[in-house]
């Protein structure tokens, strides 16, 4: 088999791959829904959260969508036929995403595995937090060093903090969806606490009217699970990872903007908290002047 | 053995009448909120008599003057002044004023970059105090009295213990000076978290992200209870225009300057060095014992941001003999703007400084 009929075989497969992944994952996400409308709630697990299932959906379709770009024949040509070195670091990559994807199917086909396991109310010590530490160790072992690679050339100071910026972004993106994943938490505790009492006074033939009531009581089971989040440990660290990661996030940012700033002819922040500094300090030099003037007047 | 049995007729009758309900109270409230609403704040005339930099001195005068010492407040960096004046009926200033009291009232504006080098001492030992010279100066008196809310109070208590001499009476509301509980979440999160960093980056201490930490005490009632709230009376005129107003005011938030916010939050909220007498503006130390003056502390008994253990240690530090705590069953705001203790607050305020008018 030649490298082009090796390579065209390796894209079927990986493309069917990517299908099935696909198809695996949607089938999960609606039974998972179904689970938690139509059934008795039986974990606190977040696979069932819609919003994480579309970040991943969409994460996987920009895979794709990359993948199939990478693919057409026009592409095809300039990564893989006009030179070995790209075609290699290319599959070399597809490998390690490969396997980085494997890697989290498997993380999450266990924890379907493991539906069925009671989370306490009121308390947050028990949640899974393994598939963003998961995906965490993924980006970090895998991913990472492609941003942390030494640059060169003219242009890699500005070509650094390009990499430091969209780094520095990605790990936000990670501390930021675990972060919304725990503000998540308490409404799927209360609403499943609040299922099975229903389910209680329904099986013996209660069920109030009163829908005001219903919420009153959902609501206050709410405020007390936010209430024992919120003075969590666990709560205080992913909050301050959320803030400490977009901080570093914001300043490799702002980083970047001020290297672009500085090709057109507009102050930029740096500069600007230089003159701040100087205005400042003037300021408090008349002032106290002014004062001793007013005292030295008063006194004569 | 026969199973109970929920009566579906009585549930679906039930969706049917809130469903109705529902209808009439979206197209009762299409008609309120589109008409014109009396949502203005602040509406006590005042005239501005004092500037400097984005700092204003608002004056009011009462029909008659009743007191010999005039009231500076001095409100928190954090959200703003209009809150004493919400509305006609629910006006701290007003009822000041109906007793015959004269006040004035700091506007501390809307800090920009450009004021991200103001210090806590540039407001206590700059600001305030050129104010409080131009008040002795324009009424011709050695001493005013001082009343401070929140961080305000906490600046008054700094001026109060470095320029004691100038103060004649001293109020603190909701006033935090003791950091070192865990009781509030505000305490434990300012210990935590790395607020000044963020801080930094931005220049200030951004007013929307202060708002967003304020909304995050209490997700469930203030992020979500508090609009379910207001669709099933958004039909009100009377509801929706006293909503609307304190959504104006609570969003209506500067940004903090930064040093000021970075030493309130490491002097202040980590190392709890104004209780301890050890906090330092300038080249002067904050001493509690040189506040000699009489001194109320007002706080709430279910304040949330500056719990009871924050604000009742002050009176037990001070040097004065004339102290008193007044602990009042609210939260944090409850004590200026609710119904209740428009009655319990300011008139005991004012009845308090007439006795020490002398």
């Amino acid at each position: 088999m030649t490298q082009s009929e090796q390579e065209q075989t390796f894209n079927t497969n990986m493309q069917e791959w990517m299908q099935s992944a696909m198809n695996l994952w949607k089938k999960m996400s609606t039974s998972q829904q179904r689970e938690t409308f139509f059934s008795q709630p039986k974990t606190a697990s977040f696979t069932g959260s819609q919003k994480t299932d579309q970040f991943f959906s969409s994460a996987m379709n920009m895979f794709q969508l990359a993948m199939s770009s990478l693919l057409e024949p026009d592409n095809l040509d300039t990564n893989f036929s006009k030179s070995d070195t790209i075609s290699s670091a290319s599959i070399e990559i597809l490998k390690q995403v490969t396997e980085s994807i494997m890697e989290l199917q498997k993380q999450w086909i266990e924890r379907f595995v493991r539906i069925g396991q009671e989370t306490k109310a009121y308390s947050f010590d028990d949640m899974d937090k393994e598939l963003f530490t998961t995906w965490k160790n993924i980006y970090e072992k895998e991913f990472q060093k492609y941003f942390q690679m030494p640059t060169i050339g003219l242009f890699r100071y500005y070509q650094e903090r390009i990499n430091t910026a969209v780094d520095k972004y990605n790990l936000f993106s990670e501390a930021m969806g675990e972060f919304l994943y725990m503000l998540y938490v308490p409404f799927e505790k209360s609403t499943q606490i609040y299922q099975k009492e229903l389910e209680n006074k329904m099986s013996q033939g209660e069920f109030n009217n009163n829908f005001k009531e219903h919420y009153n009581q959902w609501i206050r089971i709410l405020e007390g699970h936010f209430m024992s989040l919120l003075k969590s440990k666990e709560y205080t660290e992913v909050l301050n990872q959320a803030i400490q990661t977009y901080v570093h996030f914001k300043k490799a940012k702002d980083d970047v903007l001020i290297d672009l700033l500085q090709q057109v002819p507009v102050p930029t922040n740096k500069e600007m908290d230089e003159l701040y500094k100087d205005i400042y300090d003037l300021k408090q030099t008349v002032k106290s002047l002014n004062k001793t003037i007013r005292s030295l007047t008063s006194t004569e | 053995m026969k199973k109970s049995r929920i009566d579906v007729d009585l549930i679906l009758k039930a969706v049917a009448e809130n469903t109705e309900l529902t209808k009439e109270r979206v197209q009762k409230a299409s008609k309120v909120l589109t008409e014109e609403l009396d949502v203005g704040l602040a509406q006590t005339p005042y005239e501005t008599v004092y500037k400097e930099d984005r700092v204003r001195l608002k004056y009011y005068r009462p029909e008659r003057i009743k007191y010999n010492y005039p009231l500076l407040v001095i409100y928190a960096l954090i959200n703003r002044e209009t809150m004493l004046d919400l509305q006609p009926g629910r006006s701290v200033v007003q009822t000041f004023l109906d007793r015959g009291l004269e006040v004035y009232m700091i506007d501390w504006g809307y800090p920009t970059r450009k004021d991200r080098f103001i210090t806590i001492n540039d407001h206590v030992n700059g600001y305030i105090d050129n104010i409080v010279d131009f008040i002795r100066d324009k009424h011709n008196l050695p001493k005013i009295n001082l009343m401070g809310i929140c961080m305000g109070g906490a600046f008054c208590v700094m001026y109060s213990a470095l320029h004691s001499n100038k103060v004649n009476a001293l109020v603190t509301t909701v006033t935090p000076t003791n950091f070192d509980t865990d009781k509030g979440l505000l305490h434990i999160w300012m210990k935590q978290l790395d607020m000044v960093r963020m801080a930094d980056t931005y220049g200030n201490m951004p007013a929307d992200l202060m708002n967003f930490g304020f909304l995050l005490l209490n997700p469930a009632r203030l992020m979500l209870d508090k609009y379910v709230s207001f669709f099933e009376n958004m039909d009100k005129k009377a509801f929706v225009e006293n909503f609307v107003r304190m959504e104006k005011w609570i969003f209506d938030s500067p940004d903090i300057p930064f040093e000021t916010f970075r030493q309130f939050i490491t002097d202040c909220y980590q190392k709890n060095l104004l209780i301890k007498s050890a906090l330092k503006l300038g080249d002067k130390t904050v001493e509690l014992k040189n506040i000699t003056m009489p001194l109320i502390n007002f706080y709430g008994k279910f304040d949330h941001l500056v719990p009871p253990e924050a604000a009742n240690q002050l009176t037990k530090h001070v040097g004065s003999s004339d102290t008193e705590d007044v602990c009042l069953a609210t939260g944090h705001i409850g004590i200026y703007v609710s119904s209740k203790f428009q009655k319990e607050f300011a008139p005991r305020i004012a009845s308090w400084l007439k006795e020490r008018d002398g």
